[in-house]
């Protein structure tokens, strides 16, 4: 041992690691990029019609410039399995999230307004102007033109041909595409810079169409789903796709071909050289990656920890955004048969019991507790989806267990017995379902019910328990979306005719008998709930999927939720915060997105602060 | 010995096939499958059906095991080549080359240091030998001339399950190499000197701190380490030693050699630190017992009585004889490289088998996950093979019947 620490190869192998651990220590290894790059300015033949491009465009406007160049490193506790969002593992968040830098379509949901825009059209289509027009046959035409300027980050042009090769890829039989409305299109053309498409019946599922593009000249020919997981064709966003370091981080670089300028200063986008998304699995571990600034953007998933972890971070030059999100959590009734294995004395057909619940759920304290007071508990989903359109009708259950111990007693007589008792079934893999579960034993000892916990692993729920019904009392969220498309798609959870396996109807309120189900263990019997309010509720769905008159939807939406409040079918319990920070000191031109667009929703305006 | 060596490689294969069996059934067992996240999506029936159908999901589990198993042994389509590829390619060695190939080239070191030979031909022989066998085999390694198979295509949607998983094996294994180094190097010193200073105030101290290290959770040391020597330590110098996550800098493949080497270390060290924390522990307690023994024995007493020199008595008699044992425990470690780096390559975004393993698992991805357990299971079953023929090599009291 002696002799070997004597040999001068090791001493020097040693003396070696270590200047270079010292050397690379001393100097930050993110400012060995090129700093050439840092001040080049992007193509100035990019832009075709538009501003002029980036080396002259700060003279023409008021607004002071911003820097060009520079990176940004953003953390997300995901990493995709594929880059191709239409492949199966694409369509997640994390897709969404990195290919906001090189996917582009009709839509995007705009961070300040939470609304939808325009994003490679001129404008989104509607019946005021023009875009949608339902025709004689009942069938609806949509129609969109394409920005002039649109390219891809070859120089190719985006054109309506491209669209229709989107088209075809997704309704190509033999790919395992998601399709859903796609295949309820009947016809379709396009010209150099227009797109028009035709649906057998008015549907307000248009909405989100088209959200991603495909260019027809990279693609044709190719392997769509082996061809396309680790690589991406030409950009038609802001940045392009340069690395993918499988386990750790992906990195896109400036697309110098990018049409849109900032409105503000008028200079060409983006501004930042590249962006770099790490993958880092722990919470914990992306907290101290930011902490220690190896990381500028995070978006972790939200606890109360997290949020006032990263608070005490806003003195040091972090900006920490807190914002209701669109996952909202909800308490349901289960009405089919199966909940008997799970709570053989189930109350859940008395209305007196389930509105005993309701005046018995305290959700102020459920919301300090478990998001530390930092939203509003839900009167409405409506309010997700679209706050105007709410009548925020659960604030009629105001917490008061007085009230909801008379519901009990009249269930009671409802029901001939001389206990109600619940069994209540969540995710245990989840915290704040956990609390949830523990606060419930309170509240509803409180009403005098006989409660009882029954959680389950979250692959157990969702997996058999939700599908058969096997539930008494339930939990779980729904994600939701702006626009009427998603609004109109919850109620169709709602749809009597569809429940598991084949529909989505968990809660089996009003749904008949079926037949011909070979699934073991589905249940077959009809809803022990049917009555003239799931009729009529079936009704405004069926309304609902064939009108996109907003005259004709919005009082629909209207008496849908007051039907489900007043029926107390389901009670929305609250919204999932969702986080973001940022060093301020660092990173410009961040605005955080609660919705599933994601924190770069608008990475293109990102700049460095401190270059 | 080679009915022995035979004989174990069937037990091997029967253990194998048996713990994929029971890994098998536990998956299905244990509810939920890889579709259940679109199963939320009120419009994706469609496409459900057709994955439904296209993974075989609809079939009876044991006609699925047994599609399983046909993906797992069946080699890829090798590309048409000479040389090795045609010889080696047949019979499906491709990938794992890297990892067969050092190990057996360590193992073999590790035998040429220890093995005596009397005869003055054998110094420079062994030393050419060692130089030929590591170059011969970091090249074949680095060629990947052996192994291709496929082991079905992933769940998740990233393609084929082998590429996956050696894609990761390179990540774990620097890591689980580096950690070995260094619990080897820290924690056999650290037995021997405290079986040397035997209840000495060293000796006491560091049995205190390998029990501490021994029972602390991983997750535990791991994120101190990130606080300690990442966060605070940059906070308290104004120096950036090491980094809280990743395995190398976006920008590396822009770096010289000298700041490639660094951002090796910078990323390398706290990961490879926490594994080897409790290693060392381990090694140290395990070391220190076996050398107080073998000081203890009759044979060392009678050299000691010879008036033969402490530092010869220890390092030529006590030490090679102490060394036997850990041969045992660190073929074991090797094997378990991949399953103790679960957690640690989880906290520090460490691009391994372990944290694809947690990715297949949060996904219900059977193919992937069935492909770690079995990966760990023949490395288990390999090294214990090569552990009870080195034990006979050491120790020729040992004979295979």
């Amino acid at each position: 041992m002696t002799r070997l620490w004597h040999s001068r190869p090791v001493v020097f192998g040693a003396l070696i690691l270590a200047f270079a651990l010292v050397a690379a220590a001393c100097g930050d290894s993110t400012d060995t990029a090129d700093d050439s790059t840092t001040t080049a300015a992007p193509t100035t033949e990019a832009p075709t019609t538009t501003a002029a491009p980036t080396t002259a465009a700060p003279t023409t406007t008021e607004a002071p410039g911003k820097p060009y160049g520079g990176e940004a490193i953003v953390a997300n506790d995901q990493e995709p399995a594929t880059l191709n969002t239409f492949a199966p593992g694409g369509d997640n968040s994390i897709v969404s999230i990195i290919g906001q830098s090189y996917f582009s379509g009709v839509q995007e949901i705009d961070g300040f307004t939470l609304e939808l825009i325009p994003e490679m059209v001129t404008e989104l289509p509607t019946v005021a102007n023009g875009g949608v027009t339902v025709n004689a046959d009942d069938t609806m035409t949509v129609r969109y033109e394409i920005v002039d300027e649109a390219m891809w980050s070859d120089g190719e042009p985006i054109t309506g041909e491209d669209f229709q090769f989107t088209l075809d890829i997704i309704l190509n039989p033999d790919l395992p595409i998601f399709r859903a409305t796609y295949e309820d299109i009947v016809d379709s053309s396009f010209t150099e810079k227009t797109f028009e498409y035709t649906l057998s019946a008015p549907t307000t599922q248009y909405e989100l169409l088209f959200g991603n593009i495909i260019p027809k000249h990279a693609v044709e020919g190719t392997d769509f789903i082996g061809d396309w997981n680790d690589k991406m064709w030409p950009s038609a966003g802001p940045f392009i796709l340069d690395t993918w370091q499988k386990g750790e981080f992906v990195k896109v670089v400036r697309n110098d071909n990018y049409w849109r300028n900032d409105p503000e200063t008028g200079q060409q986008l983006p501004y930042l050289d590249s962006v770099v998304f790490r993958f880092i699995p722990e919470t914990e571990s992306i907290i101290n990656a930011f902490r220690a600034r190896e990381i500028d953007v995070i978006q972790p998933p939200p606890s109360t920890d997290t949020i006032e972890t990263l608070q005490a971070l806003e003195p040091e030059g972090a900006v920490v955004e807190v914002l209701s999100g669109p996952v909202w959590e909800h308490l349901n009734f289960q009405f089919g048969v199966n909940r008997l294995t799970r709570n053989p004395d189930s109350p859940n057909t008395s209305l007196n019991y389930r509105k005993a619940v309701a005046h018995a759920v305290d959700k102020t304290t459920i919301v300090d507790e478990i998001l530390a007071g930092q939203v509003e508990p839900l009167d409405s989903f409506v309010d997700v989806f679209a706050p105007t359109l709410s009548q925020a009708s659960w604030a009629q259950y105001n917490y008061d267990p007085e009230t909801a111990k008379s519901y009990v007693e009249a269930a009671k007589a409802d029901l001939g017995v001389d206990t109600i008792k619940t069994v209540f079934s969540t995710t245990s893999n989840n915290d704040a379902r956990v609390k949830l579960s523990e606060l419930f034993v309170d509240m509803f000892t409180e009403a005098g019910i006989d409660y009882t916990n029954s959680l389950e692993d979250s692959q157990i729920f969702f997996g058999e328990t939700l599908d058969f019904g096997n539930w008494d009392l339930g939990e779980w969220a729904w994600s939701s979306s702006p626009g009427f498309s998603s609004l109109v798609g919850l109620f169709d959870l709602f749809d009597p005719e569809l429940a598991p396996p084949d529909g989505q109807n968990y809660y089996r309120w009003g749904t008949p008998e079926v037949t011909g189900q070979e699934t073991e263990g589905f249940n077959q019997a009809a809803s022990d709930l049917i009555d003239e309010n799931t009729t009529r509720f079936a009704e405004i769905r069926d309304q609902l999927n064939s009108s996109v008159d907003n005259d004709v939807l919005i009082p629909l939406i209207a008496e849908a939720e007051t039907i489900l409040a007043d029926q107390v079918v389901i009670i929305p319990l609250y919204a999932r915060l969702v986080t973001a920070a940022v060093w301020g000191d660092e990173i410009g031109g961040f605005k955080h997105n609660p919705t599933q667009a994601g924190e770069t929703w608008n990475m293109e305006m990102w700049y460095r602060v401190d270059m | 010995m080679l009915a022995y060596i035979i004989r174990r490689l069937v037990y091997g294969v029967v253990t194998l096939v048996a713990l994929s069996l029971v890994v098998f059934l536990l998956i299905q067992a244990s509810g939920g499958g890889p579709l259940d996240r679109l199963k939320l999506n009120p419009r994706a029936q469609n496409l459900i059906a057709q994955l439904t159908e296209q993974w075989g999901l609809d079939k009876p589990v044991m006609q699925q095991y047994f599609t399983w198993l046909k993906n797992f042994v069946t080699p890829a389509d090798v590309p048409a080549a000479d040389g090795l590829i045609v010889l080696f390619g047949k019979i499906g060695l491709r990938g794992l080359t890297p990892i067969v190939l050092v190990l057996s080239a360590g193992a073999y070191t590790v035998w040429a240091f220890l093995v005596k030979i009397g005869q003055a031909w054998w110094r420079p022989v062994r030393a050419f030998s060692l130089v030929f066998v590591w170059l011969i085999a970091l090249w074949l390694a680095k060629s990947r001339l052996v192994f291709s198979l496929t082991w079905g295509e992933s769940f998740r949607g990233d393609g084929p399950v082998w590429d996956n998983i050696f894609g990761a094996a390179g990540a774990t294994f620097r890591l689980g190499l580096a950690a070995l180094v260094m619990a080897l190097i820290i924690g056999i010193p650290l037995g021997i000197y405290q079986a040397i200073r035997q209840y000495s105030f060293f000796d006491q101290v560091g049995t205190t701190l390998s029990f501490v290290a021994f029972s602390t959770p991983i997750f535990i040391i791991a994120v101190g380490f990130q606080l300690l020597l990442a966060l605070y330590l940059e906070k308290w110098t104004g120096v950036k030693l090491f980094f809280v996550t990743g395995m190398s800098d976006s920008s590396y493949g822009d770096l010289g050699f000298m700041a490639q080497m660094g951002d090796i270390v910078r990323h390398l060290t706290l990961p490879a630190m926490s594994i080897a924390l409790i290693s060392i522990a381990g090694y140290a307690r395990f070391q220190r017992a076996s050398m107080l023994e073998v000081m203890h024995s009759d044979y060392l007493r009678t050299a000691k009585a010879k008036g033969l020199p402490r530092r010869r008595v220890i390092l030529k008699h006590a030490l090679r004889n102490a060394l036997i044992p850990i041969v045992t425990l660190v073929s074991l470690d090797v094997a378990g490289i991949i399953g103790g780096a679960i957690i640690t390559e989880s906290i520090f975004g460490w691009p391994g088998v372990g944290r694809l393993y947690i990715q297949a698992i949060n996904a219900v991805d059977y193919p992937t996950i069935m492909a770690v357990v079995m990966s760990i299971g023949i490395g288990i079953v390999m090294m214990n093979i090569v552990a009870d023929i080195l034990y006979g090599v050491l120790d020729p009291r040992v004979r295979y019947d």
